[in-house]
């Protein structure tokens, strides 16, 4: 929560109205689930003040959601620890989902909606073709590691901002839990790759596995010495470009 | 034939802009520091490595392991059944990480009492804990102090052998940006947030309201 929002619309009939409307949702969104608010609901429900099955109806829909995921990962996505509520990992997805979802009633067919780098796509980009998205290094955001075409697809990227903190050996075949630094997904919408990134992200280097295990979800994973994995038809969504950056 | 359309496109940032690692864009007129962090990827050739994938042999499952856990073969492109090594070139050594400080912004709607909080110890996956400080100042959070981090790998012990599916690797290069947007991890891992969070709830039931 607390993320920058883009939106983009190449539909002829979009105005301001929409944009304003869209935000607002989001603005709705936060103050509701923001963790860092002390007047949201998360922070209601952590401080006791109102209990699960009180709660209004968008939060018994992401508890729903968020139940669904954790018994699909194998408890790797859990909205509790230790007795905490933070519910930001699947509403991140659930939000930008329905918000495309508003998007589409109201007519519109070629747009994007970007909520913290995670992104749903709909129809195609301003010149015609599919959106393009780029994977930003972990290491250094200024730079793209892959530019993949999307074409109504969500694409998520789970990963942490501890970087360099670990004891990595390359040359050592015993060290089987080396940790990874990201994990991109791509699935049918946002939400899916959203709480399948995010449980990936826990499982470590295996992350990849699993979402090569999930019918339809593809996944970029990086790890820590700058090595990148991917399942098998990730491959299907990249677009060739130069190699070297500009720098 | 492409007729004229009008294409919007506005960013905003909508309430709490904590600022962390990757950096998010920050409110209009507010101070925000990008902390720079100690890794530096060396440009390495793409070193792809393709094989067909093995056929799953696993004699046995483990009542409550998932299949797709029961192997200790990283994922750096090398197969210990099949005794093959990749080496990517232009290793990349990761640096220790450095005491993470930074600045965030006020968090709006909420009142803190001043002081130092720390959240509690959260697990993070499989690889230690993560622990942050919040810092609150005239009733606003400004500083947050990351106590304690993963610094060593846990080893597991006892994971079964099985044949996965070889996936390609390759180096991470940079490459020229062609792109509508960009997709990046958000500011926090999630250890980090649970952390913080528990700290900020500390401040705020501290606070008279």
């Amino acid at each position: 929560m607390g993320m920058p929002i883009t939106l983009e619309i190449v539909d002829a009939s979009a105005d301001t109205a929409i944009f304003d409307e869209i935000y607002a949702y989001f603005d709705h969104v936060e103050q509701v689930f923001s963790p860092f608010k002390a007047t949201s609901e998360v922070a209601r429900i952590n401080r006791g003040e109102v209990g699960l099955a009180d709660t209004c109806e968008e939060m018994q829909i992401v508890l729903e959601l968020a139940e669904q995921t954790r018994r699909e990962t194998y408890g790797y996505f859990d909205v509790w620890h230790n007795g905490r509520f933070n519910p930001s990992g699947i509403v991140k997805g659930w939000a930008i989902d329905e918000a495309a979802s508003l998007l589409y009633d109201e007519g519109f067919r070629d747009f994007y909606v970007d909520a913290g780098g995670d992104v749903q796509v709909y129809g195609r980009n301003g010149s015609g073709q599919e959106w393009r998205a780029g994977i930003s290094s972990p290491f250094d955001i200024s730079q793209i590691v892959k530019t993949v075409a999307l074409y109504d697809r969500g694409i998520a990227t789970s990963g942490s901002y501890m970087r360099g903190a670990h004891i990595y050996n390359p040359h050592d075949d015993n060290d089987a839990l080396s940790e990874i630094v990201s994990i991109t997904v791509i699935g049918p919408d946002v939400l899916e790759a959203d709480r399948f990134a995010t449980a990936a992200f826990a499982m470590g280097h295996m992350g990849v596995y699993f979402v090569e295990s999930l019918p339809g979800f593809e996944a970029f994973q990086i790890d820590q010495s700058g090595q990148a994995t991917m399942t098998t038809h990730f491959i299907d969504y990249v677009v060739a470009v130069p190699d070297q950056s500009k720098n | 034939m492409k007729a004229s359309h009008r294409r919007g496109r506005k960013i905003g940032v909508l309430g709490a802009t904590l600022v962390a690692a990757s950096a998010a864009l920050a409110q209009p007129g507010a101070e925000t520091r990008t902390i720079d962090a100690a890794a530096h990827m060396d440009k390495a050739t793409i070193t792809a490595t393709q094989a067909p994938a093995a056929s799953a042999t696993a004699t046995e499952t483990p009542s409550a392991t998932p299949a797709f856990l029961q192997s200790d073969c990283p994922v750096t492109g090398r197969n210990h059944l099949e005794g093959a090594t990749t080496e990517p070139e232009g290793q990349y050594t990761p640096t220790p990480a450095p005491d993470i400080t930074q600045t965030a912004q006020s968090v709006p709607g909420t009142t803190f009492s001043d002081g130092q909080y720390a959240g509690a110890a959260e697990r993070a996956g499989g690889w230690g804990m993560v622990q942050v400080r919040a810092v609150i100042e005239d009733g606003k959070l400004v500083d947050i102090i990351v106590v304690d981090y993963p610094h060593a790998l846990s080893q597991s012990s006892g994971i079964a052998h099985r044949a996965l599916p070889i996936l390609i690797c390759e180096a991470l290069q940079a490459q020229k940006a062609d792109v509508d947007f960009v997709t990046r991890a958000t500011a926090t891992s999630r250890a980090f947030t649970n952390s913080l969070q528990a700290a900020l709830l500390d401040a705020s039931t501290d606070s008279t309201s």
